[in-house]
């Protein structure tokens, strides 16, 4: 086992890679260990659309313009500068351990599973060999129109029947983007981009299998 | 407290013969909600036969006789529906036969004896299929249950969502597809596929010209023989695999495990790592060689073992 297989990546190197400020060394090192860590992989994902929810939201929020001299008004004179302080620094504690808990709640809870049919393979396009997008390339037309069939025609199978198919596709879906991470990582691994195709195939023919289950118009 | 007690024992009695009384009830209602089917014709040796819907259990039993018997019971309300083909001239090439059950939850319990070279075909939402003596074809598909054959159809396939899957026999062309559910496969083949996405995979017996053994995450392993110039591939994206062999069985074996480990004990062999000092990979060959073994995972463990003295009394 290498050092990138033993230690997992603390929250600081996950927000660093995802924020690009890690040296290409770190970076490298990095990806190796989330090609074949999927804890790592899962946290970094979630961690990704924290950012990306938090990015969306607006540099600054003014307050309303009467707030800062109704808290003047309220404010008691008698409360003495010590106990003002020690009120402060209760608040301080406070706030933080409860941002510390919603962030680690956030970070460490698992994203709920909504399956979404037609949802693309997340990862790293860009950085895969052309022989890697040369194997997605091969199923994803396949793949794409058997995901649309199945989410047109999907309030006519069994709910329970929906949701095993669901649950294997999730699984084969994990295997592909470990996969693809993997080959971004080291591009001219031909038994990775075998097993690649082979998870590719596996899904196909999930689908092929769910959709045959289709009652017959 | 005595009057308690009494009164007691006076209900417990009551209730000690309404109970058989209302038993007997509803198991006469539930007898008088079936029906029974009975069906026979005379078919052709090579005859297809159909049948899919809401039947819970399905045995199927290949015969000497030159006809089909469809028989069993059925809820009363069910719709079952189908017919041979008809021949003016002798017996039917086939028939089919479809079942409905007004709730659409399987009930019905189904035999069909057929003769032996038949080709059938059955398809069930939730079923247990049971299946023996078949030489011909079988084609089986279920979401939930499961499927047991025994003896050697000449090609079977079984797909299954998560529905276990067990063969008995040695058919000469075999495919069996699940997504969670395992498949137990003890007996050889001309040519095998087997697949799955998170069941287990295992192979207890036989000998096997051509097999290809493939999971996603599911464990596999393998207790078979490969037949000389014949070829074993196994691939998972992260089960283990197990391969247990004859030593004295010619093989050439090429595996690899992207970040998984490799233990070797079917020689004396190390795995050395991989590339980029990543995972494990080995090449040896037993026995001079004449079968190809091909082992992928990609962070899959993998174990290479000689087989058990008891796992080759099978053979």
């Amino acid at each position: 086992m290498t050092e990138n297989q033993q230690q997992h990546l603390v929250l600081e190197q996950l927000s660093d890679l995802i924020d690009g400020v890690l040296s290409p060394e770190q970076r490298r090192r990095a990806e190796a260990h989330l090609a074949i860590c999927s804890a790592c992989s899962d946290r970094r994902d979630r961690l990704e659309l924290i950012l990306g929810a938090a990015r969306a939201l607006p540099d600054e929020i003014d307050p309303p313009p009467q707030l800062w001299s109704d808290v003047q008004a309220r404010i008691q004179p008698a409360v003495s500068r010590a106990r003002q302080r020690w009120l402060l620094a209760a608040a301080a504690v406070v706030l933080v351990a409860v941002s510390s808990a919603v962030t680690a709640f956030i970070v460490r809870r698992p994203v709920p599973v909504v399956m979404r049919p037609m949802a693309p393979v997340r990862t790293v396009s860009n950085q895969l060999s052309p022989a890697a997008r040369s194997v997605d390339a091969d199923y994803s037309v396949a793949i794409q129109e058997l995901n649309e069939t199945l989410a047109e025609n999907r309030a006519r199978l069994d709910p329970a029947t929906v949701a095993k198919v669901e649950a294997s596709l999730r699984v084969i879906d994990l295997a592909i983007d470990e996969a693809r991470r993997a080959l971004a990582a080291d591009p001219s691994n031909l038994t990775l981009l075998d097993l690649l195709a082979s998870s590719y195939e596996r899904k196909l023919e999930l689908l092929r299998r769910a959709n045959a289950l289709l009652p017959r118009t | 407290m005595p009057r308690e007690s009494t009164s007691m024992s006076r209900h417990s009695s009551i209730g000690r013969v309404l109970l058989p009384v209302v038993v007997l009830c509803c198991t006469a209602g539930a007898l008088s909600a079936q029906r029974t089917v009975e069906i026979r014709r005379a078919v052709t040796p090579t005859a297809s036969i159909r049948i899919s819907g809401a039947f819970a259990e399905l045995r199927i039993r290949g015969w000497s006789k030159d006809s089909v018997a469809i028989t069993g019971t059925i809820p009363a309300d069910a719709r079952f529906d189908g017919g041979f083909v008809s021949s003016a001239t002798g017996p039917s090439s086939g028939a089919k036969y479809y079942l409905e059950t007004p709730s659409g939850v399987p009930s019905g319990k189904l035999e069909m004896n057929v003769p032996a070279g038949v080709r059938v075909w059955a398809k069930s939402g939730s079923a247990s299929i049971d299946v023996e003596g078949i030489t011909g074809s079988l084609d089986l598909n279920i979401i939930g249950g499961s499927v047991h054959v025994a003896g050697n159809p000449h090609d079977l396939t079984v797909e299954s969502m998560d529905g276990a899957v067990t063969v008995e026999g040695s058919p000469a062309w075999t495919r069996l597809k699940t997504a969670t559910g395992d498949i137990v496969l003890a007996g050889g083949s001309d040519d095998a596929g087997l697949t799955t996405v998170s069941g287990t995979i295992r192979v207890t017996a036989g000998t096997f010209e051509r097999a290809r053994i493939e999971s996603v995450t599911g464990a596999v392993e393998f207790g078979g023989v490969v037949a000389h110039g014949g070829s074993l591939d196994i691939d998972t994206h992260s089960g283990a695999i197990d391969v247990r062999m004859w030593p004295k069985v010619g093989a050439e074996f090429d595996v690899a495990s992207v970040a998984g480990t490799i233990e070797n004990t079917l020689t004396n062999r190390p795995a050395v790592a991989g590339r980029e000092g990543r995972g494990q990979e080995i090449g040896f060959t037993i026995g001079g060689g004449g079968a190809r073994v091909y082992i992928r995972t990609f962070k899959g463990n993998i174990r290479l073992q000689p087989m058990t003295k008891a796992m080759l009394k099978v053979f």
